[in-house]
């Protein structure tokens, strides 16, 4: 279950979108994602759509990808839009029964919900499948940098940071180790109701718990004999190249928004 | 021969335990020596080793290493004369790529990145896992994650290293490359002093030195031939035998003719070719 999910993973790659500097790259996803709200008319929507399309063809991985990091939150997606659909009042009312109505302002809204949601999860699924998470780390960290001047630990906190993730593969290995292990001894991790099911989940968490904490106790030790002393006086080995290409990512993402708001002006 | 590492009446006690983890050991490793530290579990042998890198704070007693007294202002300059490999590879790798891992070291000690870069292919280069730089743990089997830590030790260059059951999480094969790294540094120019704590009797026969140590006291120490050849010490101690001595005892039992004397797994093979000839 834990293997099929797409959506946070990285697929390895040597495409433009590979190369970008993560810093830029998880700047103008969260951009694009913010001017997904520019959309309101079918031009809008349809260029939006042609650059998703664009970005994904540029990342040179499958388009199955994306459909299946969509997959999971298909339900959502539906739910929030049927919601949409049947609850808003306005316009003209094509049906209605108690409090469920079909209104055409009802139709637009759950279009537009729909579709946006669309448009923010394939975004994010390409930041994410092109990014290695070391790299997203690295770019946080640049991004926290201003925080120093309130004496934030930005140090301390992108090291917190790179630890927590070089240890959830490691993490994952041991929950299945230990999930197994408990199964061997009986427990029941798929069955019954819900309250069966919480009381299954303690003899996973309690040991995975423990565990943590020995592996955190050991990797202090580790790294304290390694001369750790804190964020201070370190250098850094990975640093973060700001190239041509970044620029010219920059440069296209505020046309494309310039693009956008020209075009929701139109009609 | 300068003493590398002076222990003077070394007591640690273990928060809200009675016994102590170490009761007024003393001992001195030289310059360049390989010494094996072997002893039972809970015999207090990593708790030593932690305590002369000021990992734990003993109670009473004096730690001297490289010249440098071990107190609270000066355990970050002991530590830089110290590398030590711990036992789990998993829970010692902090970097989140293999060249990050052994750099981690350099950047503590705020090495330029242009010297770092150097220093890290040149340790990776050494311990045969150049290829593997920019991999990440998940994808290292135990033996590969357990070099690069010594990549990491070994692109600081200690003075001293220490291996706390560095292998003993390890198969024959990831135990053995490790072992060679190790060799092939012991072979280098400038000779690292070396401290492994084992179980592995193949691994202890290999040192210059034994100590050994239960409940907290240094037992005895000597040449490893010594150590195995004394039965009673192997026995109160609660070590194994190695593999040459108990098959002389077989033969002893069988009644054939057998070493009189502790001989390792070659020098017991020479002395059945030997002794079939003169038969």
């Amino acid at each position: 279950m834990l293997e099929q999910l797409t959506l946070g993973r990285y697929v390895p790659g040597q495409s433009i979108l590979h190369r970008l500097d993560s810093r830029a790259k998880l700047l103008l996803s969260l951009y694009l994602i913010v001017i997904v709200f520019l959309t309101s008319n079918w031009l809008t929507y349809v260029f939006m759509f042609i650059l998703v399309g664009g970005l994904i063809a540029m990342t040179g991985l499958k388009v199955g990808y994306f459909i299946r990091g969509i997959g999971p939150l298909i339900w959502l997606i539906v739910f929030t839009a049927v919601l949409q659909l049947l609850f808003t009042p306005g316009g003209h009312v094509y049906w209605h029964w108690g409090v469920l109505m079909l209104t055409s302002t009802g139709i637009a809204t759950a279009v537009s919900v729909f579709l946006r949601f669309l448009l923010i999860i394939t975004m994010a699924t390409i930041l994410t499948l092109t990014t290695a998470p070391l790299a997203i780390a690295d770019g946080v960290e640049a991004m926290l940098k201003p925080l120093r001047i309130v004496h934030f630990p930005v140090a301390q906190t992108a090291l917190m940071l790179s630890v927590a993730l070089r240890f959830v593969p490691t993490l994952l290995d041991e929950a299945t180790t230990i999930m197994n292990a408990q199964r061997a001894r009986g427990v029941e991790f798929n069955n019954g109701g819900l309250i069966k099911r919480l009381r299954a989940i303690v003899p996973l968490l309690i040991p995975l718990f423990v565990g943590a904490i020995s592996r955190a106790d050991e990797l202090a030790t580790a790294m304290e004999a390694r001369g750790y002393q804190g964020g201070d006086g370190r250098t850094k080995y990975r640093v973060l190249h700001w190239r041509s290409a970044d620029t010219m990512a920059v440069i296209s993402v505020l046309i494309i928004n310039i693009v956008l708001v020209v075009f929701r002006h139109l009609n | 021969m300068a003493a590398m590492i002076e222990v003077k009446n070394l007591t640690y006690h273990y928060p809200e335990v009675a016994q102590p983890a170490l009761d007024h050991i003393s001992l001195t490793v030289e310059q360049g020596e390989w010494v094996a530290i072997v002893g039972h579990n809970g015999s207090g042998k990593s708790t030593l080793v932690r305590a002369i890198d000021g990992l734990v704070d003993f109670s009473e007693g004096e730690v001297t290493v490289a010249g440098i007294k071990l107190t609270p202002d000066s355990v970050w300059d002991v530590r830089k004369q110290i590398g030590m490999v711990f036992q789990n590879p998993d829970n010692q790798f902090v970097g989140a790529t293999v060249a990050d891992d052994v750099a981690f070291g350099l950047e503590n000690a705020g090495i330029p990145r242009d010297k770092m870069i150097q220093k890290v292919d040149a340790a990776l280069k050494q311990v045969d896992m150049a290829a593997f730089s920019d991999r990440e743990p998940s994808r290292l089997s135990g033996g590969q994650k357990q070099r690069v830590a010594l990549a990491g030790i070994i692109a600081m260059n200690p003075s001293i290293i220490v291996l706390d059951e560095a292998t003993s999480m390890l198969d024959p094969h990831g135990r053995q490359t490790v072992m060679d790294v190790i060799t092939k540094l012991r072979q280098s120019e400038k000779a690292p002093t070396i401290i492994s704590i084992t179980h592995d009797l193949d691994e202890a026969a290999r040192a210059q030195r034994l100590i050994v140590v239960n409940d907290g006291q240094q037992l005895a120490t000597g040449k490893p031939a010594e150590i195995f050849a004394n039965e009673a010490l192997l026995a109160s101690s609660g070590l194994a035998q190695p593999f040459s001595t108990r098959l002389a005892r077989s033969l002893a039992q069988q009644g054939s003719v057998h070493p009189d004397h502790y001989l390792s797994d070659t020098e017991m093979e020479d002395w059945l070719w030997q002794s079939h000839l003169t038969m």
